[in-house]
């Protein structure tokens, strides 16, 4: 944004006999690389609970690198604890039980492969606090890809605030909606023509994602203690999302004041970024350190953190919609046609019969879960 | 050389362009050689004085408006008493002087030896003229007109005194306004002093005779014979250089590099720095801050300056005594001062005099120019972007003077041309303007008055809005007791305020102002009890009130939470005194002790936390409102000054000096540029005033009999309490100052080399810096520490800086220019490496600034194209070519990394990629001199 608003500041100057550029470019770094990361936390609803250890990458090649035969364990303030068990590569699971308590305190430890020894600080189980409603409301938002804002639904959340201290939120979000491929399948092709059966199989689809969007909210500056109207996510109609129904699940996170740092700096460093008059970027301080190397970055938080859900489902949204898809036309009639001189043909060829013509349509077209989703309605969908 | 014949005389007003001699001098006779008609009083008189040498003393106003008609062969005497004495003055040749008066005529005559012999003392002069009323009014007046040799005051008066007291003005003969800074020298004394503010000098010492050198930076240098005989009073007139421009480009003040007492001090002229390249020809003296040793910005096209490893915030602008908060258009682009006001800057960046108090690094004292109190006169020019237009002139002729500047965009019509929906809805206008007025009530006492106002209006695509302004007044009283010493008196008042309007986000569009206040109350005492000591005393208040404003949304369809972060009210006071002892002629000692008090004032509900505890919200006990100017917080500081000067020899000096200060005023500013949206807070009861100290010496020598002068300063420089922000502080909304904000130590040393050669064809400087800042805030954890507690280089570190200023005239109407500007790349937070939380990749940073940006370079040229030199004519033109960055350097402003696909990519961007060319207009009334 900011970027932008400077760009578009020596643009103006630019006409005023000022020039200016921009250019990529990419300076030597290579510190801070491979360092020890912690993803996950316990919260006051049963478990399993799961930790995730990795290290960071590059900053030209950002890829996940699981760190593996880490012995975590997850102890309270009363004693209690839990060593956890490595199910998947550099993910950690406790599987014995143990269950977040409200008002006490946890800490996490890592012992690494290589010797090394990291710790958590402890942090309190918070009380949670109630959300109140989550309702959407439709909405037109600037996109940069098209020349007029687009339809869309924004989310926002009401939620009561503890009134006995300072109230720390953080808000992850889980998107599931339900949408379609645009023709059925009736026949598919191998080498011969098959009947394919039913004919709308592949065709109603549910995907679930993470909102990679961070929200966190501190009470402290308001009064009142209800937080009314906080906007959360905004979904647009540049894709399928809207096209049949929505559903936003959201986890409200009653966290400590060091987890709201940690997340709030998350939600400002991705929203942003460093150009003329931007803040300065800097160094998310988690919650652990290495014990026997104070100085060593240890990225990532171990969150302890109440928790109060709550899901909306919301219809199509009666707005055009900006997304590619496919229609009928001579190339699939063509391709039907030459179906007999290919094959016989690794993956099935799909057929789709439109007013009264037979076409070989793309699987995209026909098979939902070419976007990712499942066939497999959620046990939670309303419909 | 042909010399044009023409009805109207087209006088080439510089003797040494004329070949051939039209005046000859035999005996006594006079004899022109030449025919004119109709030649004004003021061509003829020049004419006579360049060709002959003869000078022409006169103050009568009806010459100026004669015309003289010269046959050719005339005699001088014959064409005077011509056209004199229907006008009924007198004239007297006298050697190689004229004297003109009204009624009888002056009697020239000394006894011959005078100073050897003194038969007849200039006090029988003086009986007798006292017998003829009208020459002794012109000659108490007019006395160092009259003749070189001057004698103060008389025998009866001086009676039983050892040691007298001689003090005056020195003025410009051309339009009568004070020349600031101009040194006197007595070369019996060895010492001498220099002319202040209002061109007022005093200086003690025994009776008797002196040779007395005059000069300034802008004049030529005069000399006197003095018979000090009592207290008196002298008025000396310099003349103009006839090659200032090229001559000075920047000189200390205080006479020069060796024998002046200041380090750390530079002062540019706006004349010298005329022909110096300037960004899209906009001509900007303070700009020229940046090419002096020891001054950086964090890059171009930043406001805000960096003295000595200080961040911009402890610096003071002062505009004839106004204190002006923001001194940049366009986030920083040009200097808010219309360029043909401003006469020049002073910039005290090491030993900063007693008298200013409140800032830790440097005090830029910028003088507006006061109004030629001969004629009106007018100015203006046109640049890419602005246009200017200055008049000036006397109210009273000689006594009081106006001044009146304004510039200001032309671009909002330029923007408007463009064909394209984004840059017509954008605006980017700014305009200044000073006036300045002058008013001498008598010789003893001066009134003068200055407003200031400036403005930005700046809007992108109608979405965000910027606007800022400044608006300024200072009235001064000087007044001149005893002949001897000197009141200042001044009030000064300024109001910066600024407004941001954001609607980029419609749920998250915003309304945010800021206004800051300062009213402030000064007076100045400089006492000469005689030659060896010099003293200055006063007090000052200022009165601080900021709103500092509210964050609040811009429409209803907003759903910004309003955030009213209030005001506050602040007194800063200081009694100080200053004290110059020349010891002996070769050694000098300067000390200063200023006592601060500031008092954070109510209303205001200030919090409390838990003892010891760090500053969290979460860690406040209670709620303290504190009543309409109830003082909740006051500190009192001792401020000190010590300075040093040793001679070796008249071409080699040391100096040394040590200065502590406070500060109770900073900026709230989490960026890397100053900006527009930055607040200055005040200290209160939480956050403590900064403290600064710094320590330097240097090593003065002028080489090759005056022609190259070098300097090497080496300082070392120490902030505590410097306020920094806290990791991700959010300081727009930021009600409880103090819970985002931390105190740490800034450490700031460096050495410092220039080479200056002030006259010449060729002149220029070049100067290196070598310069480390360090900041450190270690608290007891990490939430009282940032960069982990760890120090970090300041945002504007530049280890290593070169600058080289060079100006060649190849004649009187064509110069060239150039600069040559080098620098390490600033520090920067770079994004190292990519971490995961929750599937979503985190970009995790260096260390606070442990990276760097590229190195900076740039060349810039200039062709300075003057008017023609004719005499004679309405208007002088001169036009000025320049191209900033010839070589086009995409010189890093910032470094900035986006996330594209899910991939991280990194940007430079450059302010001026490439070279800037422009063309400038400036005009005058008159001719190339005036």
């Amino acid at each position: 944004m900011i970027i932008r608003k400077w760009i578009l500041l020596l643009l103006v100057l630019q006409f005023l006999w000022l020039t200016s550029c921009v250019e990529e470019y990419w300076p030597e770094v290579d510190k801070y690389e491979n360092l020890l990361v912690v993803d996950g936390g316990i919260t006051n609803r049963p478990g399993s609970y799961i930790i995730k250890i990795s290290k960071s990458s590059s900053i030209d090649s950002a890829v996940y690198i699981p760190y593996q035969g880490c012995v975590l364990k997850i102890m309270s303030d009363d004693g209690e604890e839990e060593v956890l068990t490595e199910l998947n590569p550099g993910v950690y699971y406790t599987l014995m039980g143990i269950q977040g308590e409200l008002g006490k305190s946890y800490k996490l430890s890592i012992s690494t492969p290589e010797g090394n020894e990291y710790e958590s600080s402890y942090e309190l189980l918070k009380n949670p606090v109630e959300i109140d409603s989550v309702y959407a409301e439709v909405e037109y938002h600037d996109n940069g890809e098209f020349n007029h804002p687009l339809a869309g639904y924004q989310f926002y959340i009401d939620t009561k605030m503890s009134e006995s201290d300072t109230n720390y939120y953080l808000w992850q979000m889980q998107a599931t909606y339900h949408y379609q491929s645009d023709y059925y399948i009736h026949w598919y092709y191998t080498n011969r023509l098959y009947d394919f059966h039913p004919k709308d199989s592949l065709y109603n689809c549910w995907r679930t994602s993470g909102i990679k969007d961070i929200y966190t909210y501190n009470s402290s500056l308001i009064d009142n203690n209800k937080l009314e109207h906080f906007p959360l996510h905004y979904v647009n109609t540049q894709d399928r999302k809207l096209t049949i129904k929505y559903s936003l699940l959201v986890n409200q996170y009653t966290i400590s004041k060091n987890a709201y740092k940690f997340w709030n700096a998350i939600e400002e460093q991705n929203s942003e970024q460093g150009a003329l008059y931007s803040h300065q970027p800097y160094q998310i301080k988690g919650n652990l350190k290495n014990i026997n190397d104070e100085e060593e970055p240890v990225l990532g938080f171990f969150l302890v953190a109440a928790v109060d859900s709550k899901r909306i489902f919301v219809e199509r949204i009666e707005a055009p919609f900006y997304y590619s898809y496919c229609t009928f036309n001579d190339g699939w009639a063509k391709a039907y046609g030459d179906l007999g001189l290919g094959g016989p043909f690794d993956s099935p060829q799909y057929v789709v019969y439109v007013e009264g013509r037979r076409g070989v349509a793309h699987e995209g077209c026909v098979d939902c879960r070419f976007y990712g989703g499942t066939t497999v309605k959620p046990y939670f969908w309303e419909d | 050389m042909k010399y044009p014949q023409s009805k109207k005389i087209l006088g080439i007003i510089f003797g040494f362009l004329m070949a051939c001699s039209v005046l000859m001098a035999q005996g006594d006779e006079v004899i022109i050689d030449k025919s004119y008609n109709n030649l004004l009083w003021a061509d003829f008189t020049k004419e006579v004085q360049n060709n002959l040498g003869l000078n022409f003393y006169f103050e009568d106003s009806a010459l100026l408006k004669l015309r003289v008609k010269v046959e050719r062969n005339t005699e001088l005497k014959q064409l005077l008493e011509q056209n004199l004495s229907p006008l009924k003055l007198s004239f007297v040749i006298d050697n190689k002087n004229v004297f003109i008066t009204r009624g009888s005529p002056v009697k020239t005559e000394l006894p011959p030896n005078f100073f050897e012999t003194s038969t007849l003392t200039p006090d029988d002069l003086f009986d007798e003229s006292k017998k003829q009323k009208d020459i002794h009014e012109y000659l108490s007046t007019r006395k160092a007109l009259l003749t070189r040799n001057i004698v103060v005051g008389n025998r009866k008066d001086g009676a039983g005194k050892d040691i007298v007291t001689v003090d005056g003005f020195v003025k410009q003969t051309e339009d009568g306004l004070p020349i600031i800074g101009a040194s006197l020298y007595f070369e019996e004394l060895e010492t001498g002093t220099t002319t202040n503010e209002i061109g007022y000098f005093s200086i003690s010492m025994k009776k008797g005779k002196y040779s007395l050198n005059a000069n300034s930076i802008e004049s030529k240098e005069e000399k006197y014979q003095l018979e000090v005989l009592s207290d008196g009073r002298i008025e000396l007139f310099l003349d103009k250089k006839v090659y200032a421009l090229d001559e000075v480009i920047i000189r200390s003040d205080k006479e020069d590099n060796v024998r002046g007492t200041q380090m750390g001090f530079d002062k540019i002229s706006a004349k010298s720095i005329k022909e110096i390249p300037a960004i899209m020809g906009e001509r900007d003296i303070i700009k020229v801050a940046l090419l002096l040793p020891g001054v950086q910005s964090v890059g171009e096209g930043a406001s805000g300056y960096n003295v000595r490893g200080s961040p911009a915030d402890q610096n003071v602008f002062y505009l004839n005594n106004v204190p002006i908060y923001n001194t940049s258009h366009l986030f920083g682009f040009f200097s808010a001062f219309t360029p043909d006001a401003i006469s020049d800057f002073k910039l005290y960046k090491s030993n900063i005099p007693a008298k200013y108090g409140g800032r830790l690094s440097s005090i830029f004292d910028i003088t507006a120019k006061e109004g030629n109190k001969k004629q009106f006169s007018l100015r203006g020019g046109i640049s890419p972007i602005t246009g200017s237009f200055m008049v000036e002139g006397p109210f009273a002729k000689d006594k009081s003077s106006y001044l009146i500047a304004v510039r200001s965009t032309y671009s909002d019509w330029v923007l408007k041309m463009i064909d394209n929906y984004e840059i017509q809805n954008s605006k980017a206008s700014f305009a200044d303007a000073i006036t300045n007025f002058s008013i001498s009530l008598n010789p003893n006492n001066q009134i003068k008055l200055l407003t200031y106002f400036s403005y930005d209006d700046i809007s992108l695509v109608s979405q965000t809005d910027y606007g800022y302004q400044n608006m300024g007044a200072s009235i001064g009283w000087d007044h001149i007791i005893r002949n001897k010493h000197n009141l200042q008196l001044t009030y000064s008042f300024s109001n910066y305020g600024f407004y941001e309007e954001n609607s980029q986000i419609e749920w998250a569009a915003y309304k945010n102002n800021y206004n800051l206040q300062h009213n402030e109350i000064r007076a100045n005492v400089i006492l000469r009890p005689n030659e060896k000591h010099s003293i200055s005393f006063g007090a000052n208040t200022i009165l601080y009130n900021l709103d500092r404003g509210d964050y609040v949304p811009l429409n209803d369809a907003s759903d910004v939470i309003p955030v009213y972060l209030g005001k506050e009210r602040g007194v800063e006071g200081g009694i100080y005194i200053d004290e110059e002892w020349t010891v002996t002629p070769v050694f000098s000692l300067s000390g200063g002790f200023r006592f601060n008090y500031y008092s954070y004032l109510g209303p205001q509900d200030v919090y409390e936390y838990i003892p010891g505890a760090p500053l969290e919200i979460e860690n406040i006990t209670d709620t303290i409102v504190y009543g309409n100017n109830e003082p909740i917080k006051t500190y009192t500081n001792p401020d000190f000054r010590l300075a040093a000067k040793y001679i070796i020899n008249p071409n080699l000096s040391v100096k040394a000096s040590f200065s502590q200060l406070h500060q109770y005023i900073f900026m709230l500013s989490n960026t890397i540029a100053m900006s527009p949206t930055d607040k200055w807070k005040l200290s209160d009861k939480h956050i403590e005033p900064m403290r600064g100290q710094q320590y330097s010496v240097g090593i003065f020598t002028n080489l090759f009999k005056g022609k190259l002068e070098f300097s090497a300063e080496a300082y070392y420089k120490k902030v505590k309490n410097l306020v920094e922000y806290k990791d991700g502080a959010n300081l727009i909304v930021s009600e409880v100052v103090e819970t985002e904000v931390l105190q740490g130590d800034l450490d700031a040393y460096g050495l410092e080399l220039m080479i200056k050669k002030p006259y010449g064809r060729l002149n220029g400087w070049l100067n290196y810096t070598y310069s480390s800042s360090t900041v450190l805030v270690k608290g007891n954890d990490d939430l009282t520490s940032i960069n982990f507690g760890n120090p970090y280089p300041a945002n504007y570190d530049k280890p290593h800086a070169i600058n080289l200023v060079l100006n060649y005239r190849l004649s009187r109407r064509l110069s060239f220019s150039s600069n040559v500007v080098y620098s390490t790349g600033r520090p920067i937070t770079y994004p190292t490496s990519i971490f995961y939380q929750d599937g979503v990749p985190i970009t995790y940073y260096s260390g606070r600034n442990e990276y760097r940006l590229p190195d900076y370079f740039r060349i810039d040229l200039a062709v300075n194209l003057e008017g023609n030199l004719k005499k004679n004519k309405l208007i002088h033109g001169s036009w000025s070519f320049s191209v900033y960055n010839v070589t086009g350097r995409k010189n890093a402003y910032s470094v900035y990394f986006k996330s594209e696909e899910g991939k991280i990519k990194g940007y430079k961007l450059s302010i001026f990629g490439a070279p800037i060319v422009s063309l400038s207009y400036n005009f005058k009334l008159g001719n190339y001199d005036n």
